[in-house]
């Protein structure tokens, strides 16, 4: 893809787990290898994803990479892999561009090979279409210049055929048979005419029909009524008519135990931010019982896993009244923060935020540029600055992270293994994908069971990269001592 | 000037030598890469899928663009812009347009292959708009189409003209030469029409409707063009051939897919499916076009052939597609289990139903009444251009 592409791309917000992130990261082992992946997907499928890896561990010298389809793994119908291309001055950087054929959740397999052996990594992410090309002046001109001139000779042809295809040798043309000529070749020219409206008409109905798909991928509505100042209930609602026919046959998964993950962002100055767990009810729809709440307008953000292993970020707004009292069912899981509002300014960076008892997350300095993949890394450490000791999974996980554009427009639920939620590695695992006991595939590493660092590690990263420039503020939550603690970092991003 | 000159009129013209001049055989070679070409790379995207400019299949699809405007080109420049008495014998037998002068196939071939360089962009940007479309037809698909279609009926025109002026006008390889050219835009048509001739629609109406409205204007257009009594069923004919061997040749060669996701598992070149049995209706309309019966009416003659066709097209093509489901036709002679690496079956029976795409029963009649009804204004239109194309000139 030429890099005009990109800019003048119509992007929409696309859905897949996050909103206005498309781009898929891994980090995690692969056998002895320890790996960073980045899928950077195509505006439009089928198109070409761009895969990077870059391997921590210094000695892989080939990477190959093939896809399929998440749901349905089989080892016999994977493809011919492509082999990635090794960077010269970057030994340990492997790119290479993939077809991506198919709308859906995917899954790569990635075959390394180094000084340590072979092995192999199962990555599911998905593809979808995320906008249309506009048909730029210069080209527009271009192809009905050419039309024009096709339409002209074609009548031109037609003319003639009528005029002098008939001839004998060296026979002038009649009078009669000039005018006639003429006449057909006005015919000609309505037919013509009526053929390229026709086209058009063909080329509006195709475009419309690319249209809906762009439409179904876009991030469902999240409908949400108070049932009574404590109860929050949420509908689920695509934004494409299709989108429901296919909620309708596709039952969902839990993502760390839970089918949705609800999070509330108070807006315009993302100072307050629950992550709830709302309950399913028997009509599909969503119930999530709200903690004591301030007053404000919220936006929502609630992941679902649909059973394909496809997420989806529904999005919706609700104004709530101040809540107090104690909740109906309060969730271990859930949890909330408050505190500041987004700070707009370049230079207002934090790098450390104060936690409960003294202790503190320091963010990790690292790149701060759109595009640019990277490890989002924090330590916690104790008011004397010694690691701490009490971390522990907060939902399965070494810690969860948030990153949410001041403008709402991006939002990304990440885990230290990636962007893809659990579910998602869950689906390709019951698909049959090779776990890492199958001693018929040596070296498999699946990447659901391998965490790039210790559980209990008071250190976690999260590999990601902000998708487009602006100010983010990054929401970082672990668990210590049976509670969960919620970091906060603004940054602003070129 | 508008008036014929009776001085120049009576000129002797030298007729053309009785050997097929071998720009014309290197036209004949254009289209036969063209057809080959576009075969090759529907099979490329069914077994292996990787897709770039640069395959084996696009290479031979505009080699004969390249070809077919070489001789364009070959034959228009040397006659508008030489002088000698060549070039003045090929001005006699030429058509003007926009100030160029050409024989009329010259200038088909011409369109052909600026249609085919013009369905390059925008081929180009769709792909960056909608994505790869993997299907025949899309807008920029049946521009490149065109072209090729263009490609192949000015090979046609260029050999009727040739024909004309020969020193030997009938019989031998000219004749066979029309036949091939007919027959190669037939598949052409044919391949450009796949996606309403699948096999599980065949027992529907829609695809009769769209074989009525195309296939008597084609068959009866380039039947009467060859001045052969059998002019339609040779060319249905050698369009069976053709279609035969592309599914006899193909699946010799050994592919696998280089995209995911892989739902089939391929081992060799996926062809594309058993052709339709249009010879069997360009036999009737070969029969029924040699016959005088009943008035002279040209619309009479149409009604009678059209529904010639449709009848002969559904009493032949309905069973044989109910045997194609059989597994008796699940082998190399018949294709019937090809699928492509990307088809998903929802069950393993799927690809051998019939799909109904009429909602009832009155739906399908009225659909077949349509046919009938596109059929026979198909035969008047393609009765009237071959008997044009028959008095080709120039």
């Amino acid at each position: 893809m030429k890099p005009y592409v990109l800019f003048c791309f119509v992007l929409a917000m696309p859905a897949g787990a996050h909103v206005g992130s498309p781009d898929a990261f891994f980090e995690g082992d692969a056998g002895p290898y320890h790996v960073f992946v980045t899928i950077r997907k195509p505006p439009v499928v089928p198109g070409v994803a761009v895969f990077e890896l870059r391997s921590r561990t210094g000695d892989v010298r080939e990477v190959k990479i093939a896809l399929g389809a998440a749901y349905q793994f089989d080892e016999k119908l994977l493809p011919v892999p492509d082999t990635a291309t090794q960077s010269r001055p970057d030994p340990q950087f492997f790119s290479c561009g993939i077809w991506l054929m198919e709308d859906g959740p995917l899954v790569a397999i990635i075959q390394l090979d180094g000084s340590q052996g072979k092995a192999r990594l199962a990555i599911p992410f998905t593809s979808y279409p995320q906008g249309t090309l506009p048909l730029g002046n210069a080209l527009g001109v271009g192809l009905a210049a050419l039309m024009l001139f096709l339409a002209a000779g074609l009548v031109s042809i037609v003319s003639a055929f009528v005029r002098e295809g008939d001839l004998e040798p060296g026979a002038l043309v009649p009078a009669p048979r000039m005018r006639r000529a003429r006449m057909v070749a006005a015919a000609s020219a309505i037919i013509v005419a009526a053929l390229l409206w026709a086209g058009r008409q063909w080329w509006g109905a195709e475009a419309l029909g690319h249209r809906g798909i762009v439409d179904f991928f876009q991030p469902p509505k999240l409908e949400a009524a108070l049932e009574s100042p404590h109860r929050l209930v949420l509908k689920v609602v695509g934004t494409h008519p299709n989108w429901a026919r296919y909620a309708k046959r596709t039952s969902l998964v839990p993502d760390h135990g839970h089918l949705m993950h609800l999070f509330l962002i108070r807006v315009p100055s993302l100072d307050r931010m629950w992550h709830l767990h709302p309950a399913r009810l028997e009509n599909g729809d969503f119930l999530a019982d709200l903690p004591p709440v301030d007053a404000g307008r919220y936006h929502l953000f609630g992941d679902i896993v649909d059973r394909n292993g496809f997420p989806w970020t529904a999005v919706g707004e609700i104004d709530l009244a101040a809540t107090g009292g104690p909740r109906g069912s309060a969730d271990d899981d859930d949890s909330g923060w408050a505190g500041a509002s987004l700070a707009l300014s370049a230079e207002a960076r934090r790098m450390v935020y104060p936690l409960a008892g003294g202790a503190r997350m320091v963010w990790l300095p690292g790149p701060l540029r759109a595009g640019v993949a990277t490890q989002f890394r924090f330590r916690l450490e104790n008011a004397d600055g010694s690691p701490v000791q009490d971390m522990e999974p907060y939902m399965g996980m070494a810690g969860h992270a948030e990153f949410v554009r001041s403008d709402l427009a991006v939002f990304a639920h990440i885990h230290p293994a990636g962007t893809a939620p659990m579910a998602a590695f869950e689906v390709v695992r019951l698909s049959g994908a090779p776990q890492p006991s199958d001693t018929s595939m040596p070296g498999m590493q699946h990447a659901a069971m391998t965490m790039p660092h210790d559980l209990l590690s008071p250190e976690v990263s999260f590999p990601y990269a902000f998708p487009s420039p602006g100010t983010y503020r990054i929401f970082v939550q672990v668990r210590r001592a049976g509670r969960v603690e919620t970091g906060v970092f603004d940054a602003a991003v070129e | 000037m508008t008036s014929a000159s009776p001085l120049r009129a009576i000129e002797p013209f030298a007729p053309a030598a009785s050997r097929v001049p071998w720009q014309l055989w290197c036209l004949m070679a254009g289209i036969t890469s063209i057809i080959a070409g576009i075969y090759w790379d529907v099979s490329w995207h069914m077994s292996i899928g990787r897709d770039t400019f640069w395959t084996p299949a696009h290479l031979a699809i505009h080699l004969g663009g390249i070809l077919g405007g070489l001789f364009a080109a070959a034959s228009i420049l040397p006659t508008t812009f030489g002088r000698g008495p060549g070039a003045l014998e090929r001005r006699r037998v030429s058509v003007r347009i926009w100030g160029f002068r050409g024989p009329l196939g010259a200038f088909v071939c011409a369109w052909g292959g600026i249609a085919m360089l013009s369905s390059a962009p925008f081929d180009n940007w769709w792909h960056n708009a909608y994505g790869l479309d993997v299907k025949i037809l899309s807008p920029p698909h049946v521009l490149l189409l065109s072209g090729m279609i263009a490609i192949e009926g000015g090979a046609l025109l260029s050999i009727l003209q040739w024909r004309a002026h020969s020193a030997k006008p009938s019989g031998g390889a000219s004749d066979w030469l029309v036949f091939y050219a007919g027959g190669v835009i037939l598949s052409n048509i044919l391949l450009a029409l796949d996606e309403y001739s699948q096999r599980a629609n065949l027992h529907s109406a829609l695809p009769y409707e769209v074989f009525s409205a195309a296939l008597p204007l084609l068959l009866l257009a380039l039947g009467c063009a060859s001045g052969s009594r059998w002019g339609c069923t040779a060319m249905a004919g050698v369009c069976l051939l053709c279609g035969l061997a592309q599914l006899w040749i193909l699946p010799l060669f050994p592919a696998e897919p280089k995209l995911g996701p892989v739902f089939q598992h391929i081992t060799h070149f996926i062809p594309m499916r058993f052709p339709l049995l249009i010879i069997v209706p360009a036999v009737v309309l070969d029969l029924l076009r040699a016959r005088r019966v009943g008035p002279p009416s040209q619309w009479f003659r149409a009604a009678l052939l059209g529904a010639g066709f449709l009848t002969a097209l559904v009493a032949f093509q309905w069973p044989f597609a109910s045997f194609l489901m059989t597994p008796a036709a699940r082998n190399w002679f018949f294709g019937s289990h090809y699928l492509p690496y990307q088809f998903q079956l929802p069950d393993p029976g799927f690809p051998y139903r019939f799909q109904a795409l009429d909602k009832s029963r009155a739906e399908f009649w009225i659909g077949m009444a349509v046919a009938l009804c596109l059929a026979i204004p198909s035969a008047r239109i393609g009765t009237a251009l071959g008997a044009r194309f028959a008095r080709l000139r120039r």
